[in-house]
């Protein structure tokens, strides 16, 4: 009897288990769902729409890495703490620095979300999903995409162009890199489209026409497209109703304040998204790690109210053991909601300045740079040659955009990263190769099509 | 799986009615004998005397005498067993009779814990290291695991940390995986328990869940090493198995209590606290590195004003503030345990309770732990048995984070600020210098806690079908609810908005129904044994996290009382099925083989690879059983054994690893001002062909005893080749995502261990034992599609042809005498060091490690002396590298003293290069990878114990009084605080990341069983 009751409880047990086991051994995620379909309908368009956004606002892109590879080399910073921006200050660019991979891996991820945004939402069957709202979230997206491979191209030179979603790692397409104009002619095919797809409204988080115009009066001066530049930036400098020069200076940031007049573009941080360049700059005083300042010439020169003037409000200090301790103050929120700036009307001006520099605008270029002095509450120039309007267009724009990713771009494109980064500082060298950043070390590993940028090698 | 549990639940059910038959002896025959031991040949009393098969037993008298009467014909089996003595069957024919026992110390008899049963030691043909926990809990480490350092062979233990309650550093006969877990697989009485930190919040160190058992209740551990011997646990088995018995009762056995006590103190070892340089010589050295890059000297007098900075005073003036006072403190450590255990004719039971208090040697980190075990079983009738294990724990700790990186850091509030900025302003106010917090703020108070409220336990149900045939199902539970918590209030740097607040609690429960059917029979000199079995296995993970910031003040800490509140939750689940069998047989004691299947079936894979299968075979040649060597006297024992078989990883990968998902939290505002709206993104790509790493290990191995067992050794050479291994491949960026997970690369593991237990003299009054391990594991990369980079810089890089974990550096060469510059290594000989020169520059892994342990017994006393060592690693003194800068950071790091050696015209001779930029721009220097060869006294232990003719007096059975020491001495070339530092994570070894030493302690205790 003992043996069949085994016999039964065996066997039966062994049928029940492989019968169940199949089922047993599915497990279901309750925090993710399966990418199958990822964007099905309205609320999934929108959703991953903002997952663009919050990539774009992300610590590797504009919530702190890749600002700060637009600052670092500028011979304003200097370095206090080990690792990190060392050799980014001193202008010795490594193809093993973390941070070029931090950047350059979170702006390709932008793109990649960006892809799927604009490669699936035409498909999407859905009555509340109008082919106005699809035309919406497509121009925001290929808006975003457009501002992703300029700031790779700015960085790096030409890069690898991936305009479709990927959906396998396995065997990933072979990509050449594109040539620094094929990239910028990538990015203002986005632009263009882009500009047709969406509204011409004032929303400064998100994008729109306006927002696209900002874009190509930069990619159109980096172009040395000056006419264009011009253009652009007179249709946003003419909205003066929605964008106006703010005064005092530090009222576009100070007092917690969003959205002001001033901006053009920028990201929203909140206490559950957090912005992470604030706790860098900031003093522990003040919560924050302190891992770079500006250092002692720059300090003085933004105390200089015939230079800086009411942009002195960039920067604080705390004063402690009879030492007084300098930090820089434009993201100084708690929690870290300080928006990321990445267009704002100031830059409008000191576009079309240049802009009609280059085309002996004398005049009209001066009006513009003055324009922006004003606000800051500094004496107006008088200048009437194009040099002399080129070199203070530079000068204002390394106190204007003091923290803002502009200052080594802006020295790189126009060629003078070296003349004026030497006479900075005596221990610098800007090797002519440098005005290129290294593609990281661990990219060029994984990816034989990938060349590194010439003198790295 | 409910019907399965019901089913067993029929069986629990069903059987008190299956035993009635065998109730009531009819008393046929008379049983007379006498007991003594088999190496001194005194009787022994209380020994328990029973029928194999029956409940019946009777115990000896003072005489050793015993004498049974029984209902059972001759001849039959006796169990004989006491506390002192191995369990010993013997078939008796005759009365009278005079039988022997072995004392437990004695190695052949030996029962060790396998997969899913007990073997004898002679009978063995894996390879499985048993450990006997008493000798090591002298050592103050709050957890079993890291007590065994040294103690058995083909087992590297890295104590990481001297932050009691923390992870340990295990390795069972190498590393085999990259991004899936290395630890082995813990077995506590049956339950697979979880030995992952179950830490949310953020901190440099891990606990360890495995630190909430409190090792006085472990009667033993075995650590399986082989694959014949790991091959039952199949998919998980891969790197290692150990296995657990607690404390149980004997059936019969008078109750005994016994009690611990100890006191003790740790402290940091005076030769291994950094040293810095004081505010003078920082001054100079910063002052002499703007001076070679032509820059000003920023210590001049106050009176020179440049760039508007006036100077800082000349270096002279400059005072010094030590900050590691606030630090350091002599630790206090305590333990109390108390036991009872005992049993009657038909139950038996281990009740324990216990309480372990240690600080650690830096402020303000401490851990206690509560503990309670309850072992029962009971005979329900001859053949039927049940019984319950039952662990429960709770364990609270004061934390910290102790070392580099991120806010609230204890070494950089202290070691890292130059000594020449002042801890406190004139009204007393705390300073934060750097970037750091101050280190008065966080050694005051404790910012974070956790309490771990843990169960592991489990319920049985035992039925001898047959004599020979064994039915056994057991349902299992380990349950961790591990709360934690964080306050940083205004004065840290995390609390700087209003104070921030967490509580996270995280859940873990792995519930675990095993079956199994075992058979054991003999026939003439044939022995044969099988077993099959089933387990289920569910594991459920949950945490849900509030964190509040911008408090009222300080003296608002309820996260309710936040202005801003965010909250978390995650939930993930992963399951395995499995079946498994073994066959043993073996011939006269002679010849072995044994067979292993297990089929895994795993939640956690791909769709096309669900099932695993895992078989193994051993076979045992006991050679001195030959009549040629039973002739030579002193070969009491010779074995050859080899197995060879296959095994599987799964642990340490995510649950959903295999699937193509998108998940939430990537919220965003649709206009400026407007709440955020969720925002969804790609998470990984599907992986429908994810599968088991494999691991293939032959293992050939010698036991040897010599003089009748007084020379045992043990020998063994493995060759582990690891397939298919579980690897994040890193993908280029310009897919959008970072990695994906896929079986890619193969890993050798080869090596050897040798261990050696002599007992070199024995007298009545004297004693003297020793026991020798070494071994050694050669780590390979066979083959990986790129190289993988791991940890902060990306300091350690898993290359081709190398041993995992090495660290790929700028190779210094030399300090130029001439000009003071660093040379480095031109790899690619192009003239220029650039990041292709950086290059693997020695290994983290032993040349060697092992243990001796001498023991002495002189009358009353004995004496322990324990010292481990490990030869030819290498550390990454992460430390000096952040410690020499070179003055490029001017005020923003401290100097080490060994910074002083740099060179100077007059000062050619040394490693330390000139101060310059171009000298300190490369902090990836080999320079700082350091020779962590070292020989540790672990544990030093002097003990007496009482006549026990005088203490029976008194009703005492046995007291022991002793003194402790740990750590007493450290052997090293090694610079910085202790040469076992490890971060502890992502599978890292030898990256001294900053952390408390291991204390030097002094211990007295005291032992008492009545």
């Amino acid at each position: 009897m003992f043996k069949n009751i085994i016999r039964g409880f065996v066997i039966s047990s062994v049928v029940i288990l492989a019968s169940s086991c199949k089922k047993y051994l599915e497990t279901k995620p309750v925090g993710a769902v399966s990418d199958d379909a990822p964007i099905v309908d309205k609320a999934s368009a929108e959703t991953a729409l903002r997952g663009v956004y919050r990539q774009l606002a992300s610590s590797g892109y504009y919530g702190e890495t890749y600002v700060t590879l637009g600052y670092f080399p500028s011979g304003d910073i200097k370095n206090l703490t080990t690792g990190g921006a060392a050799n980014l200050v001193n202008v010795n660019f490594r193809a093993d620095d973390v941070n070029f991979n931090a950047a350059w891996n979170a702006i390709y991820n932008t793109i990649n979300r960006a892809n799927h945004v604009i490669a699936r939402t035409p498909a999407v069957e859905d009555p509340l999903l109008t082919q106005a709202l699809k035309d919406r979230y497509v121009g925001e997206a290929k808006f975003i995409r457009a501002l992703a491979y300029f700031d790779l191209a700015r960085a790096w030179g030409g890069v690898q162009l991936v305009l479709e979603p990927t959906s396998s790692l396995v065997n990933g397409a072979a990509v050449q890199r594109s040539t620094l104009d094929q990239t910028y002619d990538q990015v203002l095919a986005d632009l263009q489209d882009a500009e047709q797809l969406l509204p011409d409204e004032l929303n400064r988080i998100r994008a729109t026409k306006r927002t696209v115009w900002a874009l190509r009066a930069r990619l159109h001066l980096y172009r040395a497209e000056w006419d264009l530049a011009e253009q652009y930036a007179t249709k946003l400098i003419d909205l003066s109703s929605d964008y106006s020069l703010v005064k005092p200076y530090s009222a576009w940031f100070k007092n917690n304040v969003v959205a002001t007049p001033e901006s053009i573009f920028e990201l929203e941080y909140s206490a559950i998204n957090p912005s992470a360049i604030r706790a860098q700059m900031q003093h522990p005083t003040k919560g924050g790690t302190y891992r770079y300042a500006p250092n002692d010439r720059f300090v003085q020169l933004l105390n200089d109210s015939l230079v800086s003037g009411g942009r002195k409000a960039l920067i604080g200090s705390v004063t402690q053991g009879g030492t007084t301790i300098w930090f820089g103050d434009l993201y100084y929120r708690l929690p870290a909601t300080d928006p990321a700036y990445i267009f704002r009307i100031a830059e409008m001006y000191l576009v079309r300045a240049e802009a009609r520099a280059h085309l002996d605008k004398t005049e009209e270029s001066l009006h513009d740079l003055n324009e922006v002095r004003k606000r800051a509450d500094v004496p107006e120039l008088d200048l009437t040659t194009q040099d002399e309007l080129l070199l203070a267009v530079e000068n204002e724009r390394r106190v204007e955009f003091a923290f803002e990713a502009h200052r080594w771009f802006d020295l790189t494109r126009t060629g003078r990263a070296e003349v004026v980064l030497e006479a900075l500082d005596p221990n610098t060298k800007v090797e002519s190769y440098e005005s290129k950043f290294p593609i990281p070390i661990t990219q060029i590993q994984l990816d034989n099509n990938l060349t590194q940028n010439e003198g790295y090698n | 799986m409910k019907y399965f549990l019901s089913a067993a639940l029929i069986g629990f059910l069903l059987a008190p009615l299956l035993v009635e038959a065998q109730l009531n002896p009819i008393v046929n025959a008379t049983l007379n004998g006498k007991i003594v031991d088999e190496e001194t040949g005194t009787p022994l009393e209380g020994v328990n005397v029973a029928i194999k098969g029956t409940t019946h037993y009777v115990l000896t008298d003072s005489k050793g005498d015993f004498s049974f009467v029984t209902g059972q014909k001759l001849p039959f089996i006796l169990v004989l067993s006491h506390v002192s003595y191995k369990t010993t069957e013997l078939k008796v024919d005759s009365s009278p009779v005079v039988l022997t026992l072995l004392p437990a110390t004695s190695q052949l008899a030996d029962v060790v814990v396998v997969g899913y049963g007990t073997q004898k030691r002679s009978d063995l043909t894996g390879s499985v290291s048993k450990i006997n926990p008493e000798e090591v809990h002298a050592i103050p480490e709050a957890s079993f695991d890291a007590q065994l350092q040294g103690k058995a062979p083909g087992v590297q233990i890295n104590t990481n940390t001297g932050v009691p309650g923390s992870d340990v550093f295990i390795r069972v006969r190498g590393a085999t995986s990259i991004n899936a877990s290395n630890d082995p697989l813990y077995v506590v009485d049956g339950v697979v328990v979880n030995n992952t930190s179950l830490q949310n919040i953020f901190q440099d160190r891990a606990t360890s869940p495995l630190t909430d058992i409190n090792p006085n209740d472990i009667q033993s551990i075995e650590v399986l090493k082989d694959a014949s011997a790991i091959a039952i646990y199949g998919a998980r088995g891969a790197n290692g198995v150990i296995i657990i018995t607690t404390k149980r009762g004997n059936y019969g056995e008078k109750s005994k209590i016994e009690f611990n006590a100890s006191e003790g103190r740790g402290w940091a070892p005076e030769d291994r606290v950094w040293k810095t340089t004081t505010g003078p010589e920082h001054a100079t050295l910063i002052n002499e590195y703007n001076a070679n890059i032509g820059k000003p000297l920023p210590f001049r007098p106050e009176s020179e004003i440049v760039n508007g900075v006036p100077g800082r005073g000349l270096p002279g003036e400059q005072p010094t503030y030590d900050r590691m006072q606030y630090l350091n403190r002599t630790a206090q450590l305590r333990n109390y345990d108390i036991s009872i255990r005992g049993g009657s004719q038909n139950t038996k039971y281990y009740l324990g309770g216990g309480y372990n208090k240690q600080e650690s040697i830096w402020k303000p980190m401490g851990f206690e732990r509560y503990s309670f075990k309850a072992n029962i079983d009971h005979k329900l009738s001859e053949s039927v048995t049940i019984g319950t294990s039952n662990t429960l724990s709770l364990s609270k700790r004061d934390q910290a984070r102790p070392a580099n990186g991120g806010n609230g850091t204890l070494l950089q509030a202290s070691l890292n600020i130059p000594t020449y900025l002042p801890i406190f302003d004139e009204d007393g106010t705390p300073l934060k210098w750097v970037n750091f917090d101050n280190i008065d703020v966080l050694t005051s108070t404790v910012n974070l806690w956790s309490n771990s409220y843990h169960y592991v336990g489990n319920a049985y149900f035992s039925w001898d079908i047959l004599k020979v045939l064994n039915f056994k199902s057991s349902l299992g539970i380990d349950y961790n609810n591990y709360e934690e918590n964080e306050y940083w209030d205004t004065r840290t740097i995390l609390g700087a908005s209003g104070g921030k607040g967490t509580q996270s609690i995280t859940q873990s429960g792995t519930i675990i129904n095993e079956q199994t059917l075992s058979y054991d029979g003999k026939s003439g000199s044939h022995k044969f044994g099988a077993l099959i079995g089933n387990t289920l296995q569910r594991i459920i993970l949950k945490n849900v996290s509030a964190t509040g910031t911008n408090f009222p003040n300080n003296s608002y800490t309820q996260i309710s009382s936040a202005a801003t509140q965010t909250a978390s939750q995650f939930t993930s689940e992963s399951k395995l099925a499995s079946f498994f069998s073994r066959i043993d047989y073996n011939y006269a004691g002679k010849y072995y083989a044994e067979f292993v299947l297990r089929a895994d079936g795993s939640s956690r894979f791909g769709a096309n690879n669900k099932w695993g299968y895992f078989p193994a075979v051993g076979v045992g040649y006991r050679i001195s059983e030959e009549n040629l060597f039973k002739n030579i006297g002193s070969i009491s024992n010779l074995k050859l054994r080899a197995s060879y078989g296959i095994t599987g990883n799964q642990g340490g990968i995510d649950d959903y690893a295999s699937q193509g998902l998108w998940t939430g939290g990537f919220g965003y505002s649709d206009a400026a001002g407007s709440n955020e709206l969720p925002g969804t993104a790609p998470l990984q790509i599907a992986n429908p062909d994810l599968k088991w790493e494999k691991t293939t290990q032959l293992s050939v191995g010698a036991d040897l005893g010599l003089f009748n067992g007084r020379i045992n050794a043990e020998f063994n050479i493995y060759d582990k080749l690891t397939t298919d291994v579980l690897l994040l491949i890193a993908t280029p960026g310009s897919t959008g995502f970072s990695s994906y997970l896929t079986n890619y690369g193969e890993i050798r593991n080869r090596g050897f261990e040798l261990s050696v237990n002599s007992v070199n003299v024995k007298t009545n009054d004297f004693s003297w034992r020793t026991e020798f391990n070494i071994s050694k594991n050669k780590n390979i990369i066979e083959n990986i599609p790129a190289d993988i980079p791991f940890a902060g810089r990306d300091l350690i890089r898993l290359q081709k042809g190398h041993s995992m974990y090495s660290y790929w550096l700028y190779k210094q060469l030399y300090v130029d005498p001439k000009t003071g510059d660093a040379v480095f290594d031109d790899l690619n000989k192009d003239g220029k060091i650039t990041a292709e020169d950086r290059q693997i520059v020695g290994s983290t892994w032993p040349k060697y490690f092992g243990g001796l342990s001498n023991t002495f017994t002189f009358k009353g006393f004995d004496l322990n002396v324990f010292l481990t060592y490990s030869y030819g690693n290498y550390v990454w003194n992460h430390n000096r590298m952040l410690g020499e800068t070179g003055g490029t950071l001017d005020a923003n790091r401290v100097l080490l003293a060994s910074q002083l050696d740099r060179w100077t015209p007059e000062h050619t001779e040394t490693n330390t290069p000139r101060l310059t930029t171009e000298n300190y721009s490369r902090q990836e220097n080999s320079r700082f990878l350091e020779d962590g060869s070292f020989v540790r006294l672990r544990s030093l232990t002097l003990g007496y114990t009482l006549p026990q003719s005088l203490t029976r007096s008194v009703g005492i059975e046995k007291a022991r009084f002793y003194v402790a020491g740990s750590n007493l001495f450290l052997l090293t070339d090694y610079t910085g605080s202790d040469p076992e530092s490890n971060m502890g994570t992502e599978n890292i070894q030898g990256y001294d990341y900053g952390t408390p030493p291991q204390p030097r302690t002094v211990q007295v205790g005291l032992n008492v069983q009545l």
